[in-house]
Protein backbone atom coordinates (compact mmCIF):
# COMPACT_ATOMS: atom_id res chain seq x y z
CA UNK A 1 0.00 0.00 0.00
CA UNK A 2 1.50 3.46 -1.10
CA UNK A 3 2.51 6.01 1.53
CA UNK A 4 2.99 3.94 4.48
CA UNK A 5 6.51 3.51 4.54
CA UNK A 6 8.29 4.68 8.54
CA UNK A 7 9.41 7.72 8.28
CA UNK A 8 12.44 6.94 10.13
CA UNK A 9 16.05 8.53 11.00
CA UNK A 10 17.91 5.51 8.79
CA UNK A 11 14.90 5.76 6.46
CA UNK A 12 14.34 9.35 6.01
CA UNK A 13 11.73 11.66 3.74
CA UNK A 14 11.99 14.47 1.56
CA UNK A 15 9.97 18.26 1.99
CA UNK A 16 11.34 21.03 -0.85
CA UNK A 17 9.76 23.76 -0.78
CA UNK A 18 9.47 25.87 -3.62
CA UNK A 19 9.01 29.97 -2.96
CA UNK A 20 7.63 32.29 -5.47
CA UNK A 21 9.91 35.60 -5.44
CA UNK A 22 8.73 37.38 -8.07
CA UNK A 23 8.39 41.54 -8.43
CA UNK A 24 4.01 40.69 -8.44
CA UNK A 25 4.63 39.49 -4.64
CA UNK A 26 4.80 42.73 -3.90
CA UNK A 27 0.94 43.38 -4.57
CA UNK A 28 -1.19 43.32 -1.41
CA UNK A 29 -2.24 39.61 0.53
CA UNK A 30 -5.29 39.60 0.14
CA UNK A 31 -5.77 37.71 3.29
CA UNK A 32 -3.03 40.60 5.11
CA UNK A 33 -3.21 43.26 7.16
CA UNK A 34 -3.89 46.13 5.46
CA UNK A 35 -0.45 47.17 3.84
CA UNK A 36 0.89 43.35 3.96
CA UNK A 37 2.37 42.18 0.53
CA UNK A 38 2.33 38.91 -0.71
CA UNK A 39 6.00 38.70 -0.40
CA UNK A 40 5.60 38.72 3.51
CA UNK A 41 2.83 35.95 3.33
CA UNK A 42 5.50 33.99 1.35
CA UNK A 43 8.67 34.52 3.81
CA UNK A 44 6.27 34.32 7.01
CA UNK A 45 4.78 31.30 5.49
CA UNK A 46 8.46 29.34 4.40
CA UNK A 47 9.68 30.03 8.35
CA UNK A 48 6.87 28.90 10.05
CA UNK A 49 6.74 25.96 7.98
CA UNK A 50 10.31 25.33 8.53
CA UNK A 51 10.21 26.62 12.36
CA UNK A 52 7.01 23.89 12.97
CA UNK A 53 9.18 20.94 10.71
CA UNK A 54 12.22 21.43 13.15
CA UNK A 55 10.53 21.49 16.41
CA UNK A 56 8.23 18.66 15.25
CA UNK A 57 11.77 16.63 14.59
CA UNK A 58 13.09 18.21 18.13
CA UNK A 59 13.60 15.79 20.92
CA UNK A 60 15.42 17.02 24.07
CA UNK A 61 18.35 15.63 22.77
CA UNK A 62 18.78 17.41 19.61
CA UNK A 63 16.56 17.26 16.41
CA UNK A 64 16.27 13.56 14.66
CA UNK A 65 16.91 13.49 10.92
CA UNK A 66 13.39 12.45 9.84
CA UNK A 67 13.59 14.68 6.87
CA UNK A 68 16.01 16.46 4.13
CA UNK A 69 14.87 19.51 3.16
CA UNK A 70 15.07 21.85 0.68
CA UNK A 71 14.19 25.11 -0.47
CA UNK A 72 14.00 26.46 -3.76
CA UNK A 73 13.54 30.17 -4.89
CA UNK A 74 12.68 31.64 -8.20
CA UNK A 75 12.28 35.12 -9.44
CA UNK A 76 14.68 37.05 -10.86
CA UNK A 77 16.69 33.83 -10.60
CA UNK A 78 16.02 29.93 -10.32
CA UNK A 79 17.94 28.00 -7.49
CA UNK A 80 18.85 26.65 -4.41
CA UNK A 81 17.59 30.00 -1.87
CA UNK A 82 19.24 28.87 1.47
CA UNK A 83 21.31 31.98 2.89
CA UNK A 84 23.91 32.48 5.47
CA UNK A 85 25.68 28.98 6.31
CA UNK A 86 23.57 26.70 4.11
CA UNK A 87 24.00 28.81 1.13
CA UNK A 88 24.16 26.82 -2.19
CA UNK A 89 22.90 23.48 -0.72
CA UNK A 90 19.99 22.19 -2.50
CA UNK A 91 19.04 19.40 0.38
CA UNK A 92 20.21 19.61 3.76
CA UNK A 93 19.07 17.25 6.79
CA UNK A 94 16.78 18.74 9.34
CA UNK A 95 19.11 18.91 11.82
CA UNK A 96 21.27 21.69 10.14
CA UNK A 97 18.14 23.37 9.11
CA UNK A 98 17.92 23.36 13.14
CA UNK A 99 21.16 25.18 13.87
CA UNK A 100 21.65 27.30 10.83
CA UNK A 101 18.62 29.85 10.60
CA UNK A 102 20.00 33.15 9.34
CA UNK A 103 18.72 34.86 12.55
CA UNK A 104 16.92 34.14 15.56
CA UNK A 105 14.32 37.01 16.92
CA UNK A 106 12.36 37.46 19.90
CA UNK A 107 8.77 37.77 20.07
CA UNK A 108 6.02 38.51 22.35
CA UNK A 109 2.66 35.75 22.28
CA UNK A 110 0.25 35.27 24.42
CA UNK A 111 -0.07 32.08 26.44
CA UNK A 112 -1.94 30.22 28.99
CA UNK A 113 -1.21 31.48 32.80
CA UNK A 114 -2.52 27.96 33.68
CA UNK A 115 -4.96 29.75 35.67
CA UNK A 116 -7.82 30.49 33.27
CA UNK A 117 -6.08 33.83 31.79
CA UNK A 118 -3.28 34.89 29.30
CA UNK A 119 0.09 36.30 29.80
CA UNK A 120 2.54 37.40 27.40
CA UNK A 121 5.79 35.38 26.66
CA UNK A 122 8.45 36.19 25.06
CA UNK A 123 9.73 33.23 22.43
CA UNK A 124 12.37 32.43 19.88
CA UNK A 125 11.67 32.67 16.76
CA UNK A 126 14.13 31.58 13.83
CA UNK A 127 14.28 33.35 10.83
CA UNK A 128 15.37 31.58 7.24
CA UNK A 129 14.24 33.67 4.51
CA UNK A 130 13.44 37.62 4.25
CA UNK A 131 10.94 38.97 1.89
CA UNK A 132 12.21 39.13 -1.85
CA UNK A 133 10.05 40.13 -4.63
CA UNK A 134 11.68 40.74 -7.81
CA UNK A 135 12.24 39.43 -11.48
CA UNK A 136 9.07 37.43 -13.39
CA UNK A 137 7.50 34.18 -11.63
CA UNK A 138 9.23 31.56 -13.64
CA UNK A 139 7.35 28.04 -12.23
CA UNK A 140 7.73 25.91 -15.26
CA UNK A 141 11.83 26.28 -14.65
CA UNK A 142 11.20 26.09 -10.92
CA UNK A 143 8.89 22.78 -11.11
CA UNK A 144 12.19 21.70 -13.17
CA UNK A 145 14.41 21.88 -11.04
CA UNK A 146 12.48 20.16 -8.36
CA UNK A 147 12.04 17.41 -10.29
CA UNK A 148 15.20 17.21 -11.07
CA UNK A 149 16.29 17.55 -7.55
CA UNK A 150 13.78 15.07 -6.21
CA UNK A 151 14.60 12.36 -9.20
CA UNK A 152 18.33 12.33 -7.59
CA UNK A 153 16.31 11.77 -4.33
CA UNK A 154 14.39 9.14 -4.89
CA UNK A 155 16.70 7.04 -6.65
CA UNK A 156 19.25 7.43 -3.23
CA UNK A 157 16.07 6.44 -1.54
CA UNK A 158 14.16 4.22 -3.09
CA UNK A 159 12.48 2.76 -0.27
CA UNK A 160 11.49 5.96 1.65
CA UNK A 161 8.28 7.75 1.95
CA UNK A 162 7.89 9.60 -1.04
CA UNK A 163 9.21 13.44 -1.01
CA UNK A 164 6.58 16.28 -0.81
CA UNK A 165 7.18 19.57 -2.83
CA UNK A 166 5.41 22.37 -1.36
CA UNK A 167 5.01 25.19 -3.82
CA UNK A 168 4.36 29.05 -2.72
CA UNK A 169 2.98 31.12 -4.87
CA UNK A 170 0.47 34.10 -6.02
CA UNK A 171 0.61 31.46 -9.18
CA UNK A 172 1.08 33.75 -11.50
CA UNK A 173 3.33 31.71 -13.76
CA UNK A 174 5.41 33.79 -16.56
CA UNK A 175 7.62 30.75 -18.15
CA UNK A 176 4.10 29.16 -19.27
CA UNK A 177 1.57 26.69 -18.67
CA UNK A 178 3.30 24.93 -15.59
CA UNK A 179 1.05 21.42 -15.44
CA UNK A 180 2.97 19.40 -17.26
CA UNK A 181 5.88 20.29 -15.42
CA UNK A 182 3.74 19.54 -12.25
CA UNK A 183 2.81 16.27 -13.40
CA UNK A 184 6.26 15.22 -14.41
CA UNK A 185 7.04 15.60 -10.51
CA UNK A 186 3.79 13.41 -9.42
CA UNK A 187 5.04 10.89 -11.88
CA UNK A 188 8.38 10.26 -10.21
CA UNK A 189 7.70 7.09 -7.85
CA UNK A 190 9.34 5.01 -5.32
CA UNK A 191 8.66 1.47 -3.60
CA UNK A 192 5.98 3.93 -1.81
CA UNK A 193 4.78 5.58 -4.09
CA UNK A 194 4.86 8.97 -6.31
CA UNK A 195 6.39 12.16 -5.25
CA UNK A 196 3.63 14.92 -4.19
CA UNK A 197 3.05 17.93 -5.37
CA UNK A 198 0.75 20.70 -2.91
CA UNK A 199 0.77 23.72 -3.81
CA UNK A 200 0.19 26.96 -1.23
CA UNK A 201 -1.16 30.20 -3.35
CA UNK A 202 -1.00 33.58 -1.11
CA UNK A 203 -3.33 36.15 -3.89
CA UNK A 204 -4.52 39.57 -3.64
CA UNK A 205 -7.96 38.47 -4.02
CA UNK A 206 -10.05 39.34 -1.13
CA UNK A 207 -11.65 35.71 -1.26
CA UNK A 208 -12.42 33.65 1.67
CA UNK A 209 -9.81 31.11 2.49
CA UNK A 210 -10.17 27.98 1.15
CA UNK A 211 -8.12 24.48 2.69
CA UNK A 212 -7.83 21.16 0.84
CA UNK A 213 -10.66 21.07 -1.16
CA UNK A 214 -12.15 18.81 -3.28
CA UNK A 215 -13.02 20.19 -6.16
CA UNK A 216 -11.97 24.08 -7.24
CA UNK A 217 -15.43 25.20 -7.50
CA UNK A 218 -14.72 27.24 -4.37
CA UNK A 219 -11.89 28.77 -6.06
CA UNK A 220 -12.31 32.49 -7.47
CA UNK A 221 -9.89 32.80 -10.16
CA UNK A 222 -8.09 31.30 -12.89
CA UNK A 223 -4.97 30.91 -10.78
CA UNK A 224 -6.28 29.00 -7.87
CA UNK A 225 -7.69 26.43 -10.41
CA UNK A 226 -4.35 25.70 -12.09
CA UNK A 227 -2.87 25.40 -8.89
CA UNK A 228 -5.90 23.21 -7.58
CA UNK A 229 -5.49 21.22 -11.02
CA UNK A 230 -1.87 20.47 -10.38
CA UNK A 231 -2.16 19.43 -6.43
CA UNK A 232 -2.02 16.05 -5.61
CA UNK A 233 -4.61 14.07 -3.55
CA UNK A 234 -3.70 13.87 0.04
CA UNK A 235 -2.45 10.41 1.01
CA UNK A 236 -5.87 8.64 3.07
CA UNK A 237 -3.61 8.90 6.16
CA UNK A 238 -3.48 12.66 5.57
CA UNK A 239 -6.54 13.13 5.12
CA UNK A 240 -7.65 11.20 8.32
CA UNK A 241 -4.96 13.16 10.60
CA UNK A 242 -7.18 16.27 9.24
CA UNK A 243 -10.23 14.88 10.02
CA UNK A 244 -9.04 14.09 13.35
CA UNK A 245 -7.74 17.85 13.45
CA UNK A 246 -11.39 19.30 12.39
CA UNK A 247 -10.80 19.63 8.94
CA UNK A 248 -13.90 18.75 6.70
CA UNK A 249 -12.04 17.14 4.29
CA UNK A 250 -13.20 14.93 1.62
CA UNK A 251 -12.30 11.66 0.05
CA UNK A 252 -10.65 12.96 -2.80
CA UNK A 253 -9.02 16.31 -0.94
CA UNK A 254 -6.17 18.27 -2.32
CA UNK A 255 -2.58 19.11 -1.29
CA UNK A 256 -3.84 22.94 -1.84
CA UNK A 257 -4.61 26.06 0.42
CA UNK A 258 -5.99 29.30 -0.78
CA UNK A 259 -4.69 32.46 1.20
CA UNK A 260 -4.50 29.96 4.27
CA UNK A 261 -2.01 28.33 6.54
CA UNK A 262 -0.68 25.18 5.53
CA UNK A 263 1.36 24.55 8.66
CA UNK A 264 -0.96 22.14 9.31
CA UNK A 265 0.51 19.99 6.57
CA UNK A 266 3.44 19.64 8.96
CA UNK A 267 1.22 18.32 11.63
CA UNK A 268 -0.23 15.57 9.33
CA UNK A 269 3.15 13.96 8.67
CA UNK A 270 3.26 11.06 10.76
CA UNK A 271 6.98 10.31 12.33
CA UNK A 272 4.67 8.26 15.66
CA UNK A 273 2.49 8.79 18.04
CA UNK A 274 1.05 12.65 18.02
CA UNK A 275 -1.48 13.06 21.10
CA UNK A 276 -4.82 14.37 20.24
CA UNK A 277 -4.43 17.01 22.99
CA UNK A 278 -0.97 18.60 21.06
CA UNK A 279 -2.85 21.50 18.85
CA UNK B 1 -4.15 -14.84 49.57
CA UNK B 2 -3.74 -14.53 45.79
CA UNK B 3 0.08 -14.41 45.00
CA UNK B 4 1.14 -13.18 41.49
CA UNK B 5 4.41 -13.62 39.53
CA UNK B 6 5.18 -10.54 37.53
CA UNK B 7 7.52 -10.73 34.81
CA UNK B 8 8.67 -7.54 32.82
CA UNK B 9 9.68 -7.48 29.03
CA UNK B 10 11.31 -4.27 27.23
CA UNK B 11 12.64 -3.52 24.27
CA UNK B 12 13.19 -0.15 22.32
CA UNK B 13 11.64 1.09 19.06
CA UNK B 14 14.13 -0.29 16.14
CA UNK B 15 16.50 2.24 14.84
CA UNK B 16 16.76 3.75 18.20
CA UNK B 17 19.33 3.67 20.73
CA UNK B 18 18.60 2.06 24.08
CA UNK B 19 18.18 5.21 25.84
CA UNK B 20 15.77 6.59 23.69
CA UNK B 21 13.19 3.92 24.79
CA UNK B 22 10.53 6.49 26.15
CA UNK B 23 8.19 3.67 27.71
CA UNK B 24 7.98 3.60 31.18
CA UNK B 25 7.22 0.37 33.34
CA UNK B 26 7.35 -1.39 37.19
CA UNK B 27 8.24 -3.30 38.49
CA UNK B 28 11.70 -3.31 36.69
CA UNK B 29 12.07 -7.09 37.28
CA UNK B 30 9.88 -10.35 38.11
CA UNK B 31 8.83 -11.10 41.35
CA UNK B 32 6.39 -12.47 43.39
CA UNK B 33 3.98 -10.72 45.54
CA UNK B 34 0.51 -11.16 46.73
CA UNK B 35 0.05 -7.37 46.67
CA UNK B 36 1.38 -4.91 44.08
CA UNK B 37 1.14 -2.20 42.04
CA UNK B 38 2.03 -1.94 38.28
CA UNK B 39 2.20 0.47 35.51
CA UNK B 40 2.94 0.73 32.17
CA UNK B 41 3.17 4.25 30.36
CA UNK B 42 4.35 5.07 26.67
CA UNK B 43 5.80 8.63 26.08
CA UNK B 44 4.92 10.13 23.11
CA UNK B 45 7.13 10.35 20.25
CA UNK B 46 5.89 13.52 18.83
CA UNK B 47 7.07 15.25 22.75
CA UNK B 48 10.14 16.00 23.94
CA UNK B 49 11.03 14.77 27.31
CA UNK B 50 8.17 12.55 26.99
CA UNK B 51 10.23 9.49 28.45
CA UNK B 52 11.18 11.42 31.73
CA UNK B 53 7.29 12.20 31.71
CA UNK B 54 6.21 8.34 31.91
CA UNK B 55 8.95 7.40 34.52
CA UNK B 56 7.44 9.94 36.67
CA UNK B 57 3.75 8.79 35.75
CA UNK B 58 4.49 5.27 36.52
CA UNK B 59 6.97 5.89 39.67
CA UNK B 60 3.99 7.95 41.28
CA UNK B 61 1.74 5.02 40.47
CA UNK B 62 3.87 2.26 42.12
CA UNK B 63 4.17 4.51 45.51
CA UNK B 64 0.32 5.06 45.15
CA UNK B 65 0.68 8.67 45.07
CA UNK B 66 -1.15 8.84 42.04
CA UNK B 67 -4.80 8.07 42.99
CA UNK B 68 -7.75 6.76 40.39
CA UNK B 69 -8.58 10.37 39.66
CA UNK B 70 -5.07 11.66 38.87
CA UNK B 71 -5.49 14.03 41.96
CA UNK B 72 -1.14 14.44 41.93
CA UNK B 73 -0.57 15.59 38.35
CA UNK B 74 0.32 18.89 39.70
CA UNK B 75 2.79 17.82 41.90
CA UNK B 76 4.41 15.27 39.06
CA UNK B 77 4.06 18.39 36.09
CA UNK B 78 5.82 21.11 38.52
CA UNK B 79 8.95 18.01 38.63
CA UNK B 80 8.95 17.54 35.34
CA UNK B 81 9.50 21.01 34.63
CA UNK B 82 11.83 21.44 37.26
CA UNK B 83 13.86 19.04 35.05
CA UNK B 84 13.29 20.57 31.87
CA UNK B 85 14.32 23.88 33.58
CA UNK B 86 17.57 22.80 34.60
CA UNK B 87 18.92 22.26 31.27
CA UNK B 88 20.04 25.24 28.78
CA UNK B 89 17.93 24.74 25.34
CA UNK B 90 18.21 25.51 22.21
CA UNK B 91 15.13 27.41 20.40
CA UNK B 92 14.11 24.37 18.41
CA UNK B 93 13.98 22.21 22.04
CA UNK B 94 13.22 25.17 23.97
CA UNK B 95 9.88 25.67 21.59
CA UNK B 96 9.58 21.83 21.59
CA UNK B 97 9.44 21.23 25.42
CA UNK B 98 7.00 24.36 26.20
CA UNK B 99 3.97 22.21 24.72
CA UNK B 100 4.86 19.84 27.54
CA UNK B 101 5.51 16.26 27.29
CA UNK B 102 2.62 13.30 26.68
CA UNK B 103 2.40 9.71 28.06
CA UNK B 104 0.08 6.95 28.27
CA UNK B 105 -0.49 5.33 31.69
CA UNK B 106 -1.85 2.11 32.46
CA UNK B 107 -2.16 1.32 36.69
CA UNK B 108 -2.96 -1.61 37.91
CA UNK B 109 -3.21 -2.89 41.74
CA UNK B 110 -3.67 -6.36 42.74
CA UNK B 111 -5.11 -7.21 45.99
CA UNK B 112 -7.84 -9.25 47.65
CA UNK B 113 -7.69 -11.88 44.45
CA UNK B 114 -8.63 -8.71 42.20
CA UNK B 115 -7.39 -6.16 40.05
CA UNK B 116 -8.14 -2.91 39.91
CA UNK B 117 -6.89 -0.56 36.81
CA UNK B 118 -6.71 3.11 35.79
CA UNK B 119 -5.94 4.02 32.01
CA UNK B 120 -5.21 7.10 30.44
CA UNK B 121 -4.46 6.40 26.44
CA UNK B 122 -3.76 3.60 24.49
CA UNK B 123 -1.39 0.97 26.37
CA UNK B 124 -3.94 -1.91 27.43
CA UNK B 125 -4.45 -4.79 29.66
CA UNK B 126 -5.17 -7.89 28.55
CA UNK B 127 -7.03 -10.62 31.26
CA UNK B 128 -6.60 -14.30 30.34
CA UNK B 129 -8.29 -17.37 31.77
CA UNK B 130 -7.95 -20.79 30.30
CA UNK B 131 -7.20 -19.91 27.07
CA UNK B 132 -10.02 -16.90 26.69
CA UNK B 133 -9.52 -13.26 26.98
CA UNK B 134 -11.51 -12.22 29.36
CA UNK B 135 -11.52 -8.19 28.91
CA UNK B 136 -9.22 -6.24 26.87
CA UNK B 137 -9.18 -2.58 28.66
CA UNK B 138 -9.26 0.71 27.85
CA UNK B 139 -9.33 -0.36 24.23
CA UNK B 140 -11.20 -3.45 23.01
CA UNK B 141 -10.61 -3.12 19.24
CA UNK B 142 -7.53 -3.17 16.85
CA UNK B 143 -9.42 -0.21 14.76
CA UNK B 144 -9.50 2.01 18.24
CA UNK B 145 -5.37 2.50 17.97
CA UNK B 146 -5.00 5.47 16.14
CA UNK B 147 -1.72 7.62 15.74
CA UNK B 148 -3.79 10.34 18.41
CA UNK B 149 -4.83 8.92 21.37
CA UNK B 150 -5.67 11.40 24.17
CA UNK B 151 -3.02 11.24 26.77
CA UNK B 152 -1.55 12.97 29.91
CA UNK B 153 0.38 15.93 29.56
CA UNK B 154 2.93 17.43 31.77
CA UNK B 155 1.15 20.67 30.89
CA UNK B 156 -2.03 21.30 32.96
CA UNK B 157 -3.40 23.27 29.95
CA UNK B 158 -3.30 20.29 27.54
CA UNK B 159 -5.32 18.74 30.19
CA UNK B 160 -8.47 20.25 30.10
CA UNK B 161 -10.42 17.30 28.88
CA UNK B 162 -8.65 14.80 30.92
CA UNK B 163 -11.20 13.70 33.13
CA UNK B 164 -13.07 12.56 30.24
CA UNK B 165 -10.57 10.14 29.07
CA UNK B 166 -9.72 8.22 32.49
CA UNK B 167 -11.10 4.96 32.43
CA UNK B 168 -11.33 1.96 35.14
CA UNK B 169 -12.26 -1.01 35.86
CA UNK B 170 -11.54 -4.08 37.85
CA UNK B 171 -12.19 -7.84 37.98
CA UNK B 172 -11.73 -11.18 40.23
CA UNK B 173 -8.82 -13.34 39.41
CA UNK B 174 -8.60 -17.51 40.20
CA UNK B 175 -5.54 -19.08 39.65
CA UNK B 176 -4.33 -19.90 36.54
CA UNK B 177 -5.08 -16.65 35.38
CA UNK B 178 -3.00 -14.82 33.30
CA UNK B 179 -2.80 -10.53 32.95
CA UNK B 180 -0.60 -8.96 30.06
CA UNK B 181 -0.03 -5.18 30.23
CA UNK B 182 1.29 -4.04 26.98
CA UNK B 183 2.13 -0.54 25.38
CA UNK B 184 0.09 0.40 22.05
CA UNK B 185 2.26 -1.34 19.69
CA UNK B 186 2.24 -4.68 21.16
CA UNK B 187 -1.73 -4.09 22.37
CA UNK B 188 -2.34 -3.62 18.28
CA UNK B 189 -0.97 -7.14 17.87
CA UNK B 190 -3.25 -8.95 20.63
CA UNK B 191 -5.88 -7.42 19.68
CA UNK B 192 -5.51 -8.50 15.81
CA UNK B 193 -4.59 -12.17 17.32
CA UNK B 194 -8.03 -12.08 19.26
CA UNK B 195 -10.25 -10.79 16.41
CA UNK B 196 -8.15 -13.82 14.02
CA UNK B 197 -9.45 -15.83 17.03
CA UNK B 198 -5.90 -16.92 17.56
CA UNK B 199 -4.45 -17.92 21.02
CA UNK B 200 -2.02 -15.66 22.38
CA UNK B 201 0.08 -18.69 23.65
CA UNK B 202 3.54 -17.82 22.00
CA UNK B 203 3.24 -14.75 24.15
CA UNK B 204 3.55 -16.80 27.38
CA UNK B 205 6.93 -18.08 26.18
CA UNK B 206 8.71 -15.20 25.42
CA UNK B 207 11.53 -14.45 28.08
CA UNK B 208 14.03 -11.49 28.00
CA UNK B 209 16.46 -13.76 25.89
CA UNK B 210 13.92 -14.18 23.71
CA UNK B 211 11.91 -11.13 23.30
CA UNK B 212 14.06 -8.90 21.07
CA UNK B 213 14.27 -11.67 18.27
CA UNK B 214 10.99 -12.54 18.29
CA UNK B 215 10.40 -8.41 18.10
CA UNK B 216 12.57 -8.33 15.28
CA UNK B 217 10.94 -11.32 13.13
CA UNK B 218 7.29 -9.41 13.75
CA UNK B 219 8.64 -6.02 12.56
CA UNK B 220 9.94 -8.12 9.83
CA UNK B 221 6.58 -9.36 9.33
CA UNK B 222 5.01 -6.42 9.38
CA UNK B 223 2.60 -7.70 12.33
CA UNK B 224 3.70 -5.71 15.23
CA UNK B 225 4.43 -1.56 14.55
CA UNK B 226 8.05 -0.74 15.00
CA UNK B 227 7.67 1.47 18.65
CA UNK B 228 8.90 1.38 21.64
CA UNK B 229 7.75 -1.95 23.24
CA UNK B 230 6.64 -3.19 26.86
CA UNK B 231 4.76 -6.35 28.25
CA UNK B 232 4.58 -7.20 31.61
CA UNK B 233 3.01 -11.10 32.60
CA UNK B 234 1.29 -11.50 35.59
CA UNK B 235 0.70 -15.35 36.42
CA UNK B 236 -1.62 -15.77 39.15
CA UNK B 237 -0.43 -18.85 41.26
Amino acid sequence: MPYTAEISRSNPSCLLFLIDRSGSMDDPFGAGDGGRCKADGVADAINRLLQNLVIKCAKSEGVRDYYHVGVIGYGSQVGPAFGGELSGQTLVPVSELAERPQRIEERTRKTDDGAGGLVDQTIRFPVWFDAVAKGGTPMCEALAQAEKTIGEWIAQHPNSFPPIVINITDGESTDGDPTAAARRIQDLGGEDGNALLFNLHLSSQRSAPVEFPDSDSQLPDRYSRLLYDMSSELPSHIQQAARQEGYNVGEGARGFVFNADMVSVIRFLDIGTRPANLR
Amino acid sequence: MTRVRIRPLAAPKRGSAPDEYEDAYWPRRALVREEVRCAVADGATESSFSGAWARLLVDAYRRGVLDDELTALPHLQRRWQERVDAIPLPWYAEEKARMGAFSSLLGVTIRNGRWEAVAIGDSCLFHGRAGDVLTAFPVTESTELTAAPHLVSSKSSRNATLRDHIRHADAPLEIGDILYLATDALAGWILRRIEAGLPLTELATLHPATFAAWLATERDNLTIRNDDTTLIRIDVL
